[in-house]
């Protein structure tokens, strides 16, 4: 709603520049731009400024979930000090500062023994004892206020964009005619990018047919074999042997070695010399330069990434949440077929 | 209640002493020799750039004190966070420039006496401080420093730099950032489903440098409002000792904010790699809002 405000008083500001004659018709909130009257529309931008846009609207959410609560806690108390005819500070300190009871020496002993401490620390654990008591009992308090009152919270998070993610040149698994595309952003070496890769080879293979999933890699500073197994991966689609690079990397059950590489490298017919030295051809370097563009473009920063059917996934989550969002999709696509 | 009152006591007289004797003070010298006193969060640990191979990595180039964005980080594409250290060449020149980082990731307290001897080897003249973040942050509750162990310790590095810091140097004292607001955004990323932070915690900061105190998945809630309040009372702390030691030091100037703990971090200013550190664009805003309260945001190049 906001961006729409946005846009209609942008587009505005533009008509009262040029005060056209007569009424122009309401304007579409998702054009942002015209060309010799061609529209520009909100969703024509890159992905990755989508992405941004995205992420600037969480940045307020967050500022605004987080000012709700404070406000919301700050009324409903002064609320019932209000009610009981006395301040704040007054209530608080009946309902909360009196009402809570020391630790008992035994209980102080006890969290010694329970957290290791060193008989040093006891005045440590006293403190800690002591004030998460006091806490505690303000919690409560303040959970008995909410449960009295009616709270509604109406800020809604802001949805990930669907992006169109090009996977133009993309090694890809899986028919072409799938209803449900998903595209991975993953680093070579990194056991989170492994496990995101195990988990989309489970959820492949649970719904055969149906999924196509393609690849793009993510290369990190100062990894020397990450951008070997990128190089690889690359000369390997070249023979149609991508997957026999990707599954004996990364569906690996443990990290791999440099003689690894150069074993996998065997497997698809490269001579390990030959991809040794692709690492410091700039031919080669300048192909992995634009791959890492694309992986740029479609704003990612912090692999492992997943976009199932152009919906954004965190590929740090578990296998029932990915399959989860599948589902929704094959879904969402079968209603789309009715 | 009691300590409170005291501590404003404290406070007021220092600061109306300091008033008075700010009319005797030493000239204050230009801040070209700048050395930064801190932990990872000084290192920019995260901010950018994660290594595989060293998941506590350094992003000096983006480090809200020491921070440069020379011809790598353009090459590179890095963000230019415009650092105290850019702002001081862009202000005062280039002549005479130093810049020194003795922050340390993993640095508590207890280090702030020899980092501070390492600012008095380097002939300082614009020392700021943000310590404090591994006292809070601990592997369990008994490990977080009672108010008298942090207040020595800062003394101690505070008595440092007052006997060795060039005359007219002035050190700049930083709140501890409120690393609860740094893992409600974690767990907000998390219930958002857009980055699984508890997974990334468990699987970096936890097995690496401990924040239990925060990030344990054990902790109640009170834990951790426990662990932000020892925050807030080490950051009462930090403010009272600098109101003292510029009252009573005419040699050197101290100035204090909280500017730091004030800051309303938001997801895009957060770590992707971990979940917790400021990433460069959180650095960035340190650097602006904290020279934007501090001793030369009259200079604003």
């Amino acid at each position: 709603m906001r961006g729409r405000m946005f846009w209609s008083l942008l587009l505005l500001a533009g008509c009262a520049e040029k005060a056209p004659p007569a009424a122009p018709p309401p304007p579409d909130d998702r054009v942002i731009a015209t060309v010799d009257g061609q529209p520009i529309l909100q969703e024509d931008v890159s992905p990755a400024t989508r992405m941004e846009i995205f992420r600037r609207e969480l940045d307020v959410y967050t500022l605004l979930t987080t000012e709700v609560e404070r406000m919301v806690d700050e009324r409903l108390l002064a609320a019932e000090a209000a009610r009981r005819g006395r301040d704040v500070e007054a209530l608080l300190a009946a309902e909360v500062d009196e009402k809570v009871v020391p630790p008992t020496a035994a209980e102080v002993d006890a969290a010694m023994v329970e957290q290791g401490a060193p008989e040093a620390a006891r005045p440590r654990v006293e403190l800690y004892l002591a004030e998460r008591a006091r806490i505690q009992r303000r919690l409560d308090f303040m959970a008995s206020l909410r449960g009295a009152t009616k709270v509604e919270v109406k800020l809604v998070a802001p949805e990930p964009p669907r992006m169109p993610v090009d996977i133009t040149g993309a090694p890809s698994r899986g028919p072409a005619s799938a209803p449900v595309v998903l595209v991975a952003f993953l680093d070579w070496r990194s056991p989170m990018s492994a496990k995101c890769a195990q988990n989309l080879a489970r959820v492949m293979e649970a719904h055969p047919g149906q999924l196509r999933l393609a690849h793009r890699s993510v290369l990190r500073g100062g990894d020397e074999l990450g951008l070997g197994a990128a190089i690889l991966a690359e000369m390997a689609d070249e023979k149609g042997l991508f997957w026999t690079v990707h599954d004996a990397l990364l569906l690996r059950p443990t990290a791999w070695s440099q003689a690894d590489l150069h074993d996998v490298a065997r497997q698809v017919q490269v001579e390990p010399e030959r991809l040794d030295a692709a690492r410091q051809d700039p031919t080669w370097l300048m192909r992995m330069k634009k791959a890492m563009g694309r992986v740029q473009e479609a704003g990612v920063t912090a692999p492992p990434v997943v976009y199932v059917n152009g919906r954004w996934f965190g590929g740090t989550f578990g296998y029932e949440q990915l399959d989860r969002v599948v589902q929704e999709e094959l879904q969402r696509a079968q209603g789309a077929q009715r | 209640m009691q300590v409170r009152v005291v501590m404003v006591g404290v406070m007021t007289s220092a600061l109306l002493s300091g008033a008075a004797l700010a009319q005797n003070k030493d000239p204050r010298l230009k801040p070209n020799r700048l050395s930064s006193v801190g932990d990872s969060i000084t290192e920019a640990i995260n901010a950018e750039e994660y290594n595989l191979f060293n998941p506590i990595n350094p992003n000096h180039w983006a480090s809200y004190a020491n921070g440069y964005h020379g011809f790598w980080e353009w090459l590179l594409g890095r963000t230019d966070v415009r650092s105290h250290n850019q702002r001081i060449t862009a202000n005062f020149g280039s002549k005479s420039r130093a810049n020194y980082m003795e922050g340390v990731s993993g640095a508590d307290s207890y280090d702030l006496s020899p980092q501070m001897q390492q600012s008095v080897s380097h002939q300082a003249t614009y020392v700021p401080v943000l310590m404090g973040h591994n006292d809070v942050c601990q592997n369990g509750f008994s490990d977080i420093p009672t108010d008298a162990e942090f207040e020595a310790n800062v003394r101690a590095g505070l008595d440092r730099l007052r006997a060795g810091l060039p005359n007219g140097a002035t050190v700049y004292v930083q709140a501890i950032v409120d690393i609860y607001k740094l893992y409600q955004l974690g767990d907000q990323l998390q219930s958002l489903g857009l980055i699984d932070c508890p997974t990334i915690w468990a699987a970096t900061l936890l097995n690496i440098y401990p924040c239990g105190t925060m990030l344990s998945p054990t902790n109640s809630e009170a834990d951790r409002q426990f662990t932000r309040g020892r925050n807030i009372a080490f950051n009462n702390i930090l403010q009272a000792l600098v109101a003292e030691y510029n009252a009573n030091d005419s040699h050197h100037y101290y100035e204090f904010t909280d500017a730091t703990f004030q800051y309303q971090f938001t997801p895009s200013q957060v770590s992707g790699f971990d979940c917790f550190h400021p990433s460069a664009s959180g650095q960035r805003e340190l650097s602006r809002v904290t020279w934007q309260t501090g001793p030369f945001s009259s200079y604003t190049k």
